[in-house]
Formats: structure tokens, sequence, C-alpha cells
């Protein structure tokens, strides 16, 4: 029992020199997850996203002609698009029809994969059998192409988009089990609180 | 009889904490921004069936929470409850606050360490909480009454059960405002005083409050350990208050906790044990404030809410031990004590004043601001008098109170519907303020409205027939170390959130603001005027250019024209603000058009008297 105290203060310095790191590390201002702990648990943890050297990326490759070399002859780029977690290109073939494929960065939600690339999922839609490879081609030189140093951790805005909400049922369950646990605590309180009073 | 003793002093102490609570909190909460805000995502939740689980913003950038606050508030929507029901039924948690700290600090220290640690309960919590608003830090007095309570029950009761229940309230706090986080620190304090396996329970009670927390909102705690992680920004440093009652008797509790390790005697061994629960819950938070300056954190003072019950019974109970040689002296009249002391505690609490040195604090009728129930009662009277629906609100409606109060109208507009009286042939504006009612003209000019009026103040809707034509005009700024000024047409004709070309709001943007619109036509035997007002929550400007047909006062403060405007007169005016100006301190401005004054020339003088004579 008389260790008690003892380990307690312990513990406490311990806890407050962890806090006091942690609270530095959150008073920093406008650093950067570039470097160190923080940006290898963040590059595990979180969903990344894309910066503009991706676009960067991108338009070198189709400024040197390799998106050209890479489709089938008569077909043409026709479009691209660079979201937040996301590269959308679209193609034409010879017959002027349209393919798009999505490399997608992020690892949450969305439709499954038709394949993964080095860095990206790729997303083909349902593209004739014949148009297919040639799409995989393309999303593999994207892939490639991309350097990794192009995708960084979502912010928080980013890697909530489109995933923070929930049903009004289960709002109204979490609410009745806070009041449940509020409850319980102050009955089991009660009844354990000392009898006697000094 | 000990028990009914006990049973009416928690009676005696619950009446008087609610009567306290009722009079400075009122029974219809204040025009608030985070309680409209609130009041959005719980419609969104209840009608679009999209309930947020990342929560609302905190005053550091990227960090979120209230998820937990914001059940509640649906639950009792879907209920049936308004906000003014919300608000009182949260008056009422706190005033149940009060009575759990009085019993558990009558158990733990007897009748007179629970009256005072009622007493220090509800001491100056208005230096804490502005408890006439309805937001989540509203809850925290309750809820750190319960987490008092369960820590202390899992002292006495050391076990896993005892103490899981205590890691889950703490994960409830933590869902309520993200400063709850600090709950986990007790858990483990408790966990660590236990007699045995302490470590074990130490570490199951912080995988409990963990898995808990995150479980109730997996969104908030995703996207604040995410911010952590790429892009962490620390408070806006801001000197902390030296006025922190909380602070004081933290020092104290926890101070007098650790002097009496050092005293032999078994009452004061028995102390400590008894208080460990709620010195497990003051001490993190007093080592956090010592810590947070050297952080570059603002340790503000609302942050002890939820410490605020576990400080009072930390400070209460060796007061209660040094005075209990005193309390043993005391003739017993039958044990008549322990009911006497909570009901002179009740006429203290109710009227401080008749005890030498103590003073009453704010009361709801000393608060300036409009209610949810003035701002109802004006939409009523602008919807079926004048035709207004939800879109007039960002407009039309200019008060020293500004987004804010334009907002909450906007929301009691919205569920009369669309406008079904006619619109008035001219246009309305209208203004509403909270005077004190001997400054009201008598009898109140005709479209001056009293939507509350109690003895002291008088909640009054003005309507007006504007000047001005704020539907389109042009915003030019000139921002503090930046040469040239910046032009950009602009209006406030359809807008729903935020006024083109206006610099943001809470960005700390100091500079120059000039706006220039067109007056209309002043017609024959009419005379108007436009006063640019001084208020402590408006930004005050000046009018830098008037129409030629225009009376301009030196200061630039006022400008009147009688009718009628000779035919080719000028009909622009320039109105000037300089933000961070001692007239516009920075928190006024709030990124729409600054509050001006403006309308029939009898009117807007009547209203200029009563401003003015605030500013003395």
């Amino acid at each position: 029992v008389r260790r008690g105290p003892k380990r307690t203060i312990v513990l406490l310095c311990v806890g407050l020199a962890v806090g006091a790191l942690v609270a530095r590390a959150g008073a920093t201002p406008e650093p950067t997850a570039e470097s160190g702990v923080r940006a290898w648990v963040a590059r595990w943890t979180l969903p990344r996203c894309l910066t503009p050297d991706a676009g960067r990326a991108l338009n070198e490759l189709r400024e040197a002609g390799r998106i050209a070399a890479a489709l089938p002859a008569g077909w043409t780029l026709t479009g691209g698009e660079i979201g937040s977690d996301a590269i959308v290109v679209e193609v034409a073939d010879r017959d002027g029809r349209r393919h798009r494929i999505t490399l997608a960065s992020s690892r949450a939600g969305g439709p499954r994969p038709d394949a993964h690339g080095r860095t990206f999922a790729f997303l083909l839609g349902d593209p004739p059998p014949a148009a297919r490879d040639a799409l995989l081609a393309l999303a593999t030189l994207i892939d490639r192409a991309i350097p990794d140093a192009a995708l960084r951790p979502c912010s928080g805005h980013d890697a909530h988009a489109g995933a923070d909400h929930a049903g009004r049922w289960r709002s109204l369950l979490s609410a009745a089990l806070q009041a449940a646990i509020l409850a319980a605590a102050i009955a089991f309180g009660i009844a354990a609180l000392p009898r006697e009073v000094p | 009889v000990k028990r009914t003793r006990h049973g009416v002093a928690l009676a005696v102490v619950f009446a008087a904490a609610l009567a306290v609570v009722l009079r400075d909190g009122g029974t219809s909460p204040i025009a608030w921004m985070d309680t409209f805000n609130d009041e959005r995502e719980v419609r969104q939740c209840l009608a679009e069936d999209a309930c947020t689980l990342v929560g609302v913003s905190t005053s550091v950038p990227g960090i979120v929470h209230a998820v937990g606050w914001l059940q509640w508030r649906t639950a009792l929507a879907w209920l049936g409850a308004d906000a003014d029901t919300a608000h009182v039924a949260v008056l009422i948690l706190s005033a149940l606050g009060a009575v759990v700290v009085f019993h558990v600090a009558t158990r733990l220290g007897g009748t007179v360490a629970g009256v005072v640690a009622a007493g220090l309960f509800l001491d100056r919590i208005d230096a804490l909480l502005r408890l006439t608003a309805l937001h989540n830090s509203s809850a925290l007095p309750f809820l750190g009454a319960v987490f008092l309570l369960a820590c202390t029950a899992a002292v006495e009761r050391p076990g896993a059960a005892s103490l899981a229940l205590a890691a889950l309230v703490a994960a409830v706090i933590a869902n309520v405002h993200v400063v709850g986080v600090a709950c986990g620190a007790s858990i483990a304090w408790v966990g660590l005083v236990a007699p045995r396996r302490r470590w074990l329970l130490a570490a199951f009670g912080l995988a409990v409050f963990t898995i808990a927390t995150v479980a109730i909102a997996p969104g908030t705690w995703s996207y604040d350990f995410t911010t952590l992680l790429v892009r962490p920004a620390g408070h806006p440093v801001v000197p902390a208050p030296a006025d922190n009652p909380g602070l004081v008797w933290a020092i104290v509790g926890v101070g007098a906790w650790i002097a009496a390790s050092v005293v032999p005697r078994p009452a004061w061994r028995a102390y400590r044990r008894r208080a460990q629960g709620a010195i497990a819950v003051s001490a993190p938070l007093l080592a956090a404030f010592a810590l947070a300056p050297r952080l570059g954190l603002y340790a503000e003072p609302k942050y002890l809410l939820h410490a605020k019950a576990a400080i009072a019974v930390a400070a209460a109970l060796p007061v209660a031990l040094l005075l209990r040689p005193l309390w043993r002296a005391l003739p017993r009249v039958g044990g008549g004590l322990d009911v006497l002391l909570p009901c002179a505690l009740a006429a203290v609490l109710l009227r401080p004043d008749l005890v030498p040195g103590l003073t009453h604090g704010p009361s709801a009728a000393d608060d300036p601001t409009p209610t949810l129930g003035d701002l109802r009662a004006a939409a009523t009277i602008l919807h079926e008098r004048h035709g207004w629906d939800a879109g007039h609100a960002r407009v039309g409606f200019k008060t020293e109170y500004g987004v804010t109060a334009q907002l909450g109208l906007e929301q009691a507009l919205a569920p009369l519907g669309p406008a079904t009286a006619a619109p008035s042939s001219t246009r309305r504006d209208a203004s509403l303020l909270v005077v004190a009612t001997r400054e009201l003209p008598a009898p109140l000019p005709p479209e001056w409205h009293a939507v509350r009026r109690t003895p002291a103040a008088t909640s009054v809707l003005v309507v007006l027939r504007p000047v001005i034509d704020w539907s389109a005009f042009d915003v030019c700024t000139l921002a503090d170390g930046v040469a040239d000024w910046t032009c950009a047409a602009s209006g406030t004709r359809g807008v729903t959130d935020g006024i083109p070309g206006m610099p943001p709001a809470g960005r700390g943007w100091r500079g120059r603001i000039r706006l220039s619109a067109t007056v209309r036509p002043v017609a024959e035997d009419e005379s108007v005027t436009i006063f640019m007002p001084r208020a402590a929550l408006a930004c005050g400007g000046r009018i830098v250019a008037a129409p030629e047909s225009f009376q301009r006062d030196a200061d630039g403060r006022r400008a009147s024209a009688t009718g009628p405007t000779p035919p080719g007169a000028t009909s622009r005016v320039e109105l000037e603000w300089t933000v961070g100006a001692p007239e516009c301190g920075p928190l006024t401005y709030d990124g729409a058009v600054p509050f001006v004054v403006e309308g029939d020339g009898e009117a807007v003088r009547a209203l200029e008297a009563i401003l003015r004579g605030r500013e003395r």
C-alpha cells in the first residue's frame, strides 16, 4: 500500500512528460508531416491525397508523348481530371467510344478495384474486353509515372469527405446509451459511497 | 431519521441550485453562434437522416468535437423539445450536479464539506460558463459531477466494473467537449490507486475509455488524429486571464492533499484516501493548466468546467477537516444542523447581497443579447406583417449582433414557411435591440414592437424603411501592410453564406473596408438619416462621402437629408470601417456589412439616442 503513492507520482511525471511532448507537437505553428515519427505514422495510417506534383508528372507524361505511344493506334486522350484522391483519365477508341479509367489513391470505401498498381487502385468501369488491356496498360503507365512524393496524407477534410454521417437511428441509439451510462454511474456511485459519514 | 434529514438537505440544495441557475441562465437561450450551428446539425440529422459523426469545429483549427452533445440535442428534438426546452433541461442537470457534489462531499467529509463543496461548485460558475447560452459546454458541470461520483465510487470499490463505468462516463464527456480527453489521465490515476493489480486496472480503464470514446464518434477522432499528424496548429495564443476561480480552488485542493501526506494523524490519512477520486480529476487538469502557457496553448478558464465538481470537493474536504473541531463544539439540536446548514447555503446563494463582501453575479436579465424567444417573436411579426421569409434575414436584419442574429432569425423564419402576407409596397428592414426599459421612448413609436419586457430590460424590434440599397454595392479593401486598394462588385442579393469581396472574419484580418452604395431618392415631406453606431459587439465605422443632398456631421457618424431629392443629384454614399481600430475590434467584424442604422429621420434619432447613451 505504501508504494502506491510513489508509483502514482512516477506515473504522473511520465504522463506529464509525454503529454508535454504531444502538446508541444500540437502547438508548433504550421509544421508539415515531412519527417519524423509523425510522418511515419501518417504514412501508414492515413489515406493519401494527391498534390500538385501529381498533375505536373501527368503533364510531363503527356507532353513527352508517352501516353499517345501507350495507346493503340487510332485511340486519343480526350480528357483528364485530378481530384484530391483520384486521377480520372478519359480516352476515345478508334470508333469514337469513350472509356474512363480511375486511379484511386485512397484505400477507404468505393467500388472494388479491377486491378492494383504500385500506388493506385485501378477502376476501369465496364469496358469491352478488347479495350480492357489497353486501359490497363495506360493505368499502369500513369501509376508508375506518379512519384511517391506526389502523395501525402490527406487533411482531415479530404480524408472524411462524404464518409462522415450516419443515420438518425444510430444517433438516437447512441444518445440513449450515453444516458444509460450516466444513470448507471449515478446509481452505482450513490450505492458505493461510504455510509459512515465522518 | 438521519436518511430523512439528508434527503431534506438534498432537496434544499436542489431547489436553491435550480433557482440560481434559472435566474442566471433564463428560460430561453441567447442568440449564440454555437447554438445555431448545433441546431442546423440537429435539423439535418432528423430531416435528412444525415447525422454528423465528425462534429463541429473548435477554436483550434482542424480540431472537431461534440458529436455526443449533438446526439443528445437530436434525441431531445426527436422527443419534441425545442432549444428553449433543451436549455432548461441542461440547467436542471446543472442543479442536479450541485446535488451530486453535495452528496459526494457529505459522504466523504460530512455536512460542512457538503455545504462548502456545493457552494464552491455554484460560486462564480459564470466566470467559466455563459449560463444564458446553450452549447456543448453547458452540459459539462453536470457531467463533471457524475464523473467525480464515478471516480470516487471506483476508489471506494476498486475493480474492473467500477473503473469501466468511470471510463464510460469519461468517454461521454470527451464526446461532448474535446477537453474531456483529459479524463483519460483521471481514469489511469483511479486505476493506479487500487490496492491490487493496479497497472492492469489502469491499462484496462484506459482501453475502455479509448474504445468507447472512438465508438461514439469515430469520425471526430479520426479527423482530429489526422489533423494532429498532418497539420497541427496550436490555439490562437491569447494571454490566459488572471481571474480563474476554478484554478485557485484546484490549487487549494491539490495543495492540501499533498501537504496532508506529512500529517501523521489518522483523520488526515483518511481524508487523503477519501479525496482520491476528486484529486484524480482535479490534479491532471491542474497540471495541464500549469503546462499550457509554456506550450503556446490558451488555458481558458472554461476548460476547467468538467473538473469544477471535483475541484469543489477537493477544496471542501480539507476545509471541513479544519473546521471539524468547531463543528463538534456546536450544540447538537437533534442533528438539525445537517438541514440548517444547507438552508443557510440556499439563502446565501439566492441573496448573496445580504452577506457582507459577497455580490451578485450577472443574471439572465442583465444579458444584453436577444434570446431565441425574442427572435421567434420578431420572426412572427416580420413574417405576418411584412411578408418576410427566411431569405430576408441575411439582407434586411441589421443588429449589433451581426451574422449571429441573422442566422438565428433565419432559423426562426424557416418553419413559418414562405411569406403568406402581401409584402409591403416598399422594402422594410428591421433591427432588434435589448435596451434598458427606462431608456425606451414612451409611448413606443410606430413600428417599434416590444417582443420581451421585464422591469429592467426590453427587447424591441424596430422596423425601418431603409435608405441605402445594399442589394448591390462596391467593396474596396486595404489590408494593413498592403499599398493598394482592392475593389470588387458585391451585394447582399441572394447571399446565403458570406458576402463576396468582404475580407474573411475570424482570421485576424486587419485593415480598412470601404463600401460604396446607392441611396434611394428622398420623397417630399420625408427626412432620412444614416447613423454609424459604436457598440461593444459591433464594428464601428464612419461616413466618408455622402450624396450632395445630405448633410454630414464633421465626425462622419451621421448624415441626414430632407426631401425631395433634387433632380440629377448624386446618390452614392461611402462608408468606411477600420478593422483593428478601437471602435472596431477584430472580434466584432464578422464578414458581413457592419451595423448601420438607416431610415426615417425620427425613428433613427430615437435609436441613435439609445445607442449613444450606451457609448457613455
